[in-house]
């Protein structure tokens, strides 16, 4: 334990650099504007920065990254409660309580409890994240190609299962994900797979072309089908962030309690993220606060909860990136790649060979989020403007930063082309309502899966049961199974509890 | 071809262009070499999973459409539908086949025309077609974005970017000289 908080004592002096806060600051303020503008998301935020990062050091990229990543998930909510324009889709739970509260005159305490949430739920996952990252390194260490194949399992059907409508749609988009992940040559027999003979397929489809083409790209030609028609900022008035008092906040701590703890929980499941974070979180506060009733008309539980929880989500997807190398969300993706662009491999063994670059990204993590509150405090109404300005401008910009990302992946036209291809499957998957994020999870977590599935299958001599019978992966084996039969059996049965009453009368 | 069958082809059109595409890659996977031990699973054992996984769940989404669908008819249907689609928005279908148009020109001529040029005609066009009309702004701000990126990209992230070919290269060149670039 003293260890820990020596080296993350260390890891807080190393962003107290100009440097470091500089990387801090530009990446708080891409966040903030990502998350406010609605034709920009946080994903595309930390895609369109990525390219910056080639020639930066290592701790300096993943820190600019993490940046935009957290205040991704703070800026959205001041359009939400103001002009209940949400700038994410992890801040629409705001649009019930955040933007009623801002109609009945409290659009400032509404902002200040925003703050505090996102305040709250940061601390208590990064605390999370210091204290139980190392530990769980550790045990991860003895963690074999069984217990990986199986968290892989895990997340992919987390993403099936939670964050989407239609679980037949995401389980195709996720099998789209896999096959074009199996692209080139593979790893282990060295056989050349869908490769039709064009040399820069052998070495594989990178999923950030995947990334930028399928999310990014296919985004903005979704919003020019629309006409680029961003509702404007008409009047704003005056706007500023009116902070609850101490009492207010203890009144109201088991909402901040089931957020932040809804938000690190989901966050650290693989295949989860932010979204789904807020949307439980406020789903179960519905549930469970005092006064629920009241819930959607102007409540402080239907800001803290949704607010603290996708905050608070940050700090659980860090943990699994770091310390098994695996990434939930697509953002932690992005931050993956930045990693083995640089040529480091996240997982356990980053705490023992790079202790140093993992807690000053934890430090960073403190620091920006004192950071990103300030910024959050004295600065919504110019943030907010950042609505005004045309969308096609941005938009052009955007599309441009998206061609640099892809080709200096591999400073390759060929990449590009594929961006083209992965942007026109995004435009489509989008109009035939089939979700994007599974197959982008599927390109990212098929070649872990893979491989490790099949080196399990060889070390094991093609027995299967391995994956059953040692202890943790037979665990995750079985909640991955039950949460599948779950998520197919509960539909039916809440059907033939609905049918049931009318066959009796 | 029945009302039933042209709204079943427009709905599931993705899932339908699913299955050849899955049977023609499923007979390719067939054909992949590698050292495999005998009685072992080879390189197609994961991409066949994929393919199989994809299509009985094509198969599974195809018949709940026809569970669902089979006794509405008509009209009755056609509401049903619009009632599941909730708000409609409006859609200019024309602005995205030249935004799909121009971003594939893009890619098409980038090495022709080189990076600034092709850039700066870029962000002009796809500024027009987003139906902005600021006329300076748009030139203006093209102009500066594409010069900024290339000194970016060129000076401060060391990325290789497409210079074009002759004469296109030399406004390339001209720009290098004049940021300093070797």
């Amino acid at each position: 334990m003293a260890e820990i908080v020596a080296n993350f004592g260390a890891g807080i002096m190393n962003v107290m650099t100009p440097t470091m806060l500089f990387m801090l600051f530009v990446g708080l303020m891409v966040g903030l504007i990502a998350g406010v503008l609605p034709g920009l998301t946080l994903m595309m935020g930390i895609i369109l920065v990525l390219p910056f990062t080639y020639s930066m050091d290592t701790t300096q990229a993943i820190v600019l990254l993490t940046a935009i990543y957290l205040a991704g998930n703070y800026g959205g909510a001041f359009t939400s409660i103001l002009f209940k324009i949400p700038g994410e889709p992890m801040h629409v739970p705001l649009l019930w309580d955040g933007y009623s509260m801002a109609r009945h005159g409290m659009a400032s305490k509404a902002l200040g409890w925003t703050l505090v949430a996102s305040l709250g739920g940061g601390l208590a996952s990064g605390l999370l994240m210091v204290f139980v990252s190392e530990p769980f390194a550790k045990i991860a260490l003895d963690f074999s190609t069984p217990e990986y194949f199986a968290i892989v399992l895990f997340g992919m059907s987390g993403v099936v299962v939670l964050g989407t409508k239609s679980v037949s749609r995401a389980v195709i988009s996720l099998g789209i994900g896999l096959l074009i992940a199996v692209v080139g040559i593979d790893d282990i027999f060295g056989a050349e797979r869908f490769t039709f003979g064009i040399s820069i397929l052998a070495d594989g489809i990178d999923y950030l072309t995947v990334m930028v083409g399928a999310y990014a790209v296919a985004e903005v030609l979704g919003r020019i089908e629309e006409g680029f028609n961003s509702p404007s900022v008409q009047q704003m008035g005056q706007v500023k962030t009116n902070l609850p008092s101490w009492a207010e906040m203890k009144a109201k701590w088991a909402s901040f309690a089931r957020g932040i703890s809804i938000g690190s929980f989901i966050g650290a499941a693989p295949g989860a993220g932010a979204v789904v974070a807020a949307f439980v979180a406020y789903g179960v506060e519905k549930q469970t606060c005092k006064g629920r009733e009241a819930m959607g008309s102007g409540m402080a539980e239907g800001i803290i909860a949704p607010q603290s929880s996708a905050v608070a989500s940050v700090g659980g997807a860090m943990l699994h990136l770091l310390t098994l190398g695996i990434p939930g969300s697509g953002a932690t993706a992005i931050i993956l790649g930045a990693f083995m662009l640089h040529g480091i491999q996240p997982g356990p063994q980053i705490f023992v060979s790079n202790p140093d670059m993992v807690y000053t990204i934890y430090g960073s993590f403190f620091v920006g989020l004192l950071l990103m509150c300030l910024v959050g405090y004295l600065a919504v109404k110019p943030l907010v403007k950042v609505l005004d300005y045309p969308e096609a401008v941005v938009s052009a910009f955007v599309m441009v930063l998206c061609f640099l990302g892809a080709f200096t992946i591999r400073n390759s036209i060929t990449d590009l082309w594929m961006m083209i291809v992965f942007s026109i499957l995004g435009v489509l998957m989008a109009k035939y309502n089939f979700p994007v994020a599974p197959m982008v999870l599927g390109t990212i977590l098929g070649p872990l899966a893979e491989r490790n599935f099949m080196t399990s299958m060889i070390s094991f001599s093609n027995d299967w049961t391995v994956f059953f019978t040692r202890p943790v992966s037979g665990f995750v084996m079985v909640v991955t199974i039950l949460t599948l039969l779950g998520t197919v059996c509960w539909p039916l049965w809440k059907q033939y509890r609905h049918n049931k009453p009318a066959a009796t009368n | 071809m029945s009302w039933f069958m042209k709204n079943f082809v427009r709905d599931n059109a993705f899932t339908l262009a699913m299955l050849p595409i899955c049977a023609f890659l499923y007979s390719l996977s067939n054909k992949f070499g590698g050292n495999v031990s005998r009685g072992g699973i080879g390189p197609d054992a994961w991409p066949k999973a994929a393919i199989l996984l994809i299509v009985s769940v094509s198969f599974l989404e195809l018949a709940v459409y026809v569970f669902k669908h089979r006794r509405e008819v008509g009209a009755v249907a056609q509401e049903a539908a619009k009632a599941e689609d909730g708000e409609e928005k409006t859609l200019y279908p024309r602005l995205l086949y030249a935004g799909c148009l121009l971003t594939t020109g893009y890619v098409a001529v980038v090495e022709y025309f080189g990076f600034t040029l092709t850039t700066y005609a870029y962000l002009v066009a796809f500024m027009y077609i987003g139906r902005y009309r600021n006329h300076k702004v748009i030139w203006g701000s093209s102009l500066i974005g594409a010069l900024v990126m290339l000194f970016v990209f060129v000076k401060v992230v060391y990325v290789s970017l497409p210079e074009g070919v002759a004469p296109f290269n030399a406004l390339t060149w001209l720009l290098y000289r004049l940021m300093n670039v070797n």
